[in-house]
């Protein structure tokens, strides 16, 4: 029963890690299906969303509200710069090979770097999670950080409505349209480059409300970027560039992965998930829900 | 020279090449028509291994080629020519050619011979017989489309090849360049004793130099046969004057 | 592209050798006058002009973005430092380790990756190269985990800052000539036929997965001998060097000198490590004036700064020409 207990305790914290994750990984899987553009500065969205809900708590009253505060806040900030980002930046350069796309989201990586570290300086911040959450939950025998269980539900949420917005809505047939061929898009009429920036601002959300959520439990420092953007990206790239199931399937997998490595060999642990992504890629280089593109 | 036999493709349950059946002869000038749709690109991706076919087999001088890889099949004797054309935008004319005839000569991944050395001979003796020497130097996106298709042919020829695979040389070309670029086809054909299988739109220009013509509709062969007797076919005017 | 033109440049090449022996004869003296500081800093500065040279093989010439040569590079160092640190090897043996190792694991990542194109091969070898980075980071007992490997050893003839200098510029030359012997080769031609047009160049005959293959393994195994040259002259390795912002140094010296042209990466090399150098002299904030440096130049110079002037100056000789 000790086993089972660390089995469940283990594939927990590996869905924890997964939801939140998938979040990121969701917004960078859209992005790239509909703008196809890999932006690199997206772990460093997380990031700053992360900052952001640090800072907010820091400013508003104690209270429970500041944590829903925090989700909106970094949410609405980091669609803003999503937006400023696609404009200012990336439209220019839409025309231009892949590497240029490639290169400028590094650059904007580097500055977005730096600019947290002038902002908030280098030592890494924690926040507390709020009240509402600070309790466990009993299911069936062993108990469960609420807070960890609203974050798996919060994935689940955003995967759903995620497929419901862009299976039913007019907006996700639009955006759907636009990622199958913008051309002709374009000469029915609608406004293709809104769309486009409206879906970076989406996912460039996704990767601050991510980041927010999560603020109450990691450590919020300036080297969080680089860490989530590389498991956003095998997440994508294991499930299928574009394909938000395929990332939430991957997330999860890469998670279970993750943790009960730490079981076999917790050193090399991290190893893991980088082995079933290059067996994948090697049987199915477009990923497993991916469309097989050039 | 070729033979396809029960060759067949579909493509998401479109049956783009169905149980074709086809011989080629050695020398000929043979000319597949068909309207647009019947199939005709497909068959050349197929002979020149760009598709795998569900069904059938590609067989060159009596050795099966089916599914081989397109560097292979290349290598056996088969050059083709594309619809939209098919050059090095960035390179010199003289390089287009160069990098075919490098190849042919083997010499591809020889690291530490001079490039413009290799091949310097062949390259601009086929340069001069389609007449491009003038344009040597010029880049490939900086020719105007009846040269770059020159340049195309230049290019398929380089490889020495024993079946040339034309898809539509004469689309988009004025009346004279059509008119020098089917004496050019023929005139290779006699020639370098070359089978020309090609493809066209333009039915004056097919009666014109082709000994066999193939008619493709919808994927299947209509019918075939030396000019006179396609021309006469009842099932063939009325596809084309039925449908155009 | 390396492609002279006749007639009117025939006379500045004359210009071109003059400017060759200067360059050469400035070479061979900074040691006399130079500070170890500045020593040290163009021996770093030959080291990287040599590694975005021949990573320029592929990304410039080739048109595959890799981002996984941290790996081949770090290899290469990591090989020289365990060889040298757990084994009594002769230096010329320790020194050949490099690039062999590099060469070949660019083989089998190139292999496995070469199966994607684009943007899936790009970011295939960053995974690969990452899963590299952290078994090299976590296997404590074998490669010093995250302290890395100090003290590595030079030969007493390496021992002075001189020598070492000397000893570096003398293999970088010969690399950058040999590249240069590579580009324009029928071999160099192809690899820009394949970037220029895959499906031509496959209908020419070309097997394209072994001429990415060959040039993949080419690039990686100049990266693993620039990482072997590189922790020679710190004489210690960490993980650092594996992580994947060293591959984007390559791609980034490439782009601000110019990929489309040869020269363009040393350029690059030469502007970005002194760069590096003068702005983390003056603020601790480097990455974001790099990050600010980089955003206008993928913006408004795509060719590169020396790939800008190089245009510029041929159209000038042409117009020179037409008069």
């Amino acid at each position: 029963m000790d086993e089972l207990n660390l089995f469940l305790g283990l594939g927990f914290s590996g869905l924890v890690r997964a939801e939140v994750v998938f979040v990121v990984a969701a917004g960078l899987t859209l992005i790239f299906g509909v703008v196809k553009i890999i932006n690199f500065a997206h772990g460093s969205f997380y990031m700053v969303g992360a900052f952001i809900a640090y800072s907010v708590v820091r400013i508003m009253p104690a209270s429970d509200g500041a944590f829903w505060v925090t989700l909106v806040v970094a949410a609405a900030v980091i669609a803003a710069v999503g937006i400023l980002t696609e404009v200012l930046l990336l439209r220019p350069i839409y025309a231009r090979a892949h590497l240029f796309q490639i290169l400028l989201t590094y650059g904007l990586t580097l500055v977005i770097a730096d600019l947290v570290r002038i902002i908030w300086g280098t030592a890494f911040k924690t926040i507390s999670p709020p009240l509402l959450f600070s309790g466990s939950l009993m299911l069936m025998g062993r108990s469960y950080s609420t807070f960890y269980l609203f974050v798996i539900g919060l994935g689940i949420t955003v995967l759903i409505s995620m497929w419901l917005m862009l299976d039913k809505t007019r907006f996700g047939l639009l955006v759907r349209a636009a990622s199958l061929d913008s051309e002709m898009l374009s000469t029915l009429g609608i406004n293709v480059p809104l769309i486009l920036t409206a879906v970076f601002a989406l996912g460039s959300a996704l990767a601050g409300f991510a980041g927010a959520v999560i603020a109450p439990s990691v450590s919020i420092d300036p080297g969080m970027d680089v860490t989530m953007l590389t498991e956003a990206f095998l997440v994508i790239v294991i499930g299928g560039m574009g394909s938000i199931w395929g990332a939430f399937l991957a997330s999860i997998i890469i998670g279970q992965v993750f943790a009960f490595g730490t079981l076999l060999l917790p050193q090399f642990a991290v190893i893991f998930p980088y082995m079933i992504g290059a067996c994948v890629l090697i049987a199915r280089p477009q990923g497993l829900f991916g469309r097989a593109y050039h | 020279m070729l033979y396809l036999e029960n060759l067949g493709k579909s493509f998401e349950g479109l049956m783009a090449v169905n149980d074709v059946n086809m011989m080629v002869k050695e020398g000929d000038i043979h000319a597949i028509i068909g309207p647009n749709g019947a199939g005709k690109t497909t068959l050349f991706n197929l002979i020149t291994g760009y598709h795998h076919p569900d069904t059938g087999k590609v067989v060159l001088r009596k050795e099966d080629i089916t599914g081989l890889p397109r560097h292979i099949i290349c290598q056996k004797g088969i050059a083709r020519s594309f619809q939209r054309v098919n050059i090095y935008p960035k390179l010199t004319v003289f390089q287009n050619v160069q990098v075919a005839v490098s190849s042919q000569q083997g010499y591809t991944f020889s690291l530490f011979s001079l490039a413009k050395r290799i091949g310097r001979k062949e390259t601009e003796e086929l340069l001069d017989e389609l007449g491009l020497f003038q344009y040597k130097d010029l880049k490939g996106e900086e020719l105007s489309h009846g040269v770059k298709k020159q340049l195309e042919l230049a290019i398929s020829l380089a490889n020495k090849p024993k079946l040339l695979l034309l898809d539509e040389p004469t689309a988009g070309m004025a009346p004279e360049e059509t008119r020098i670029t089917l004496e050019l086809i023929q005139m290779l054909s006699k020639g370098k004793g070359l089978t020309v299988l090609f493809t066209e739109h333009d039915i004056a220009a097919v009666f014109a130099i082709a000994k066999r013509i193939t008619v493709m509709h919808q994927g299947a062969i209509l019918a075939e046969g030396l000019p006179e007797e396609v021309r006469a076919n009842p099932e063939v005017q009325r596809v084309y004057l039925g449908e155009s | 592209m390396g492609t002279l033109l006749n007639g009117p440049q025939r006379h500045f090449a004359n210009l071109g050798v003059l400017w060759w022996v200067a360059v050469g004869i400035i070479l061979m003296v900074f040691p006399i006058f130079l500070s170890k500081f500045w020593l040290y800093l163009i021996t770093f500065m030959l080291i990287q002009a040599l590694f975005a040279v021949s990573f320029n093989l592929i990304m410039g010439y080739g048109g595959m973005i890799s981002f996984g040569h941290a790996a081949f590079f770090g290899i290469g160092a990591y090989a020289v430092a365990l060889l040298s640190a757990r084994t009594s090897l002769p230096f010329a043996l320790i020194l050949i380790s490099a690039p062999v190792v590099g060469g070949l694991l660019a083989l089998i990542i190139g292999f496995f990756c070469l199966r994607s194109h684009g943007l899936y091969f790009a970011l295939l070898t960053m995974v690969f190269a990452e899963m590299l980075y952290h078994v090299v980071h976590k296997w404590y007992n074998f490669t010093g985990g995250d302290n890395g490997i100090q003290g590595i050893p030079l030969p007493f003839f390496l021992e002075t800052q001189a020598s070492y200098y000397y000893f570096v510029l003398f293999l970088v030359v010969v690399g950058i000539i040999l590249v240069w012997r590579i580009v324009n080769s029928p071999f160099g031609n192809a690899v820009m036929a394949f970037r220029e047009n895959e499906e031509r160049t496959d209908f020419v005959g070309i097997n394209t997965m072994k001429l990415r293959l060959e040039a993949f393994s080419i690039s990686g195994l100049y990266s693993g001998l620039c990482g072997g040259l590189f922790a020679l002259l710190t004489q210690q390795v960490s993980p650092d060097v594996m992580f994947w912002t060293k591959s984007a140094e390559p791609i980034f010296m490439g782009l601000f000198g110019g990929m489309y042209t040869f020269f363009g990466p040393i350029v690059g090399a030469i502007a970005i490590v002194f760069l590096e150098q003068f702005i983390s002299a003056h603020t601790k904030y480097w990455a974001i004036f790099m990050g600010l440096i980089i955003l206008p130049v993928v913006l408004f110079l795509p060719e590169g700064l020396y790939g800008t002037f190089e245009r510029r100056i041929k159209a000038m000789i042409r117009r020179r020409g037409e008069i």
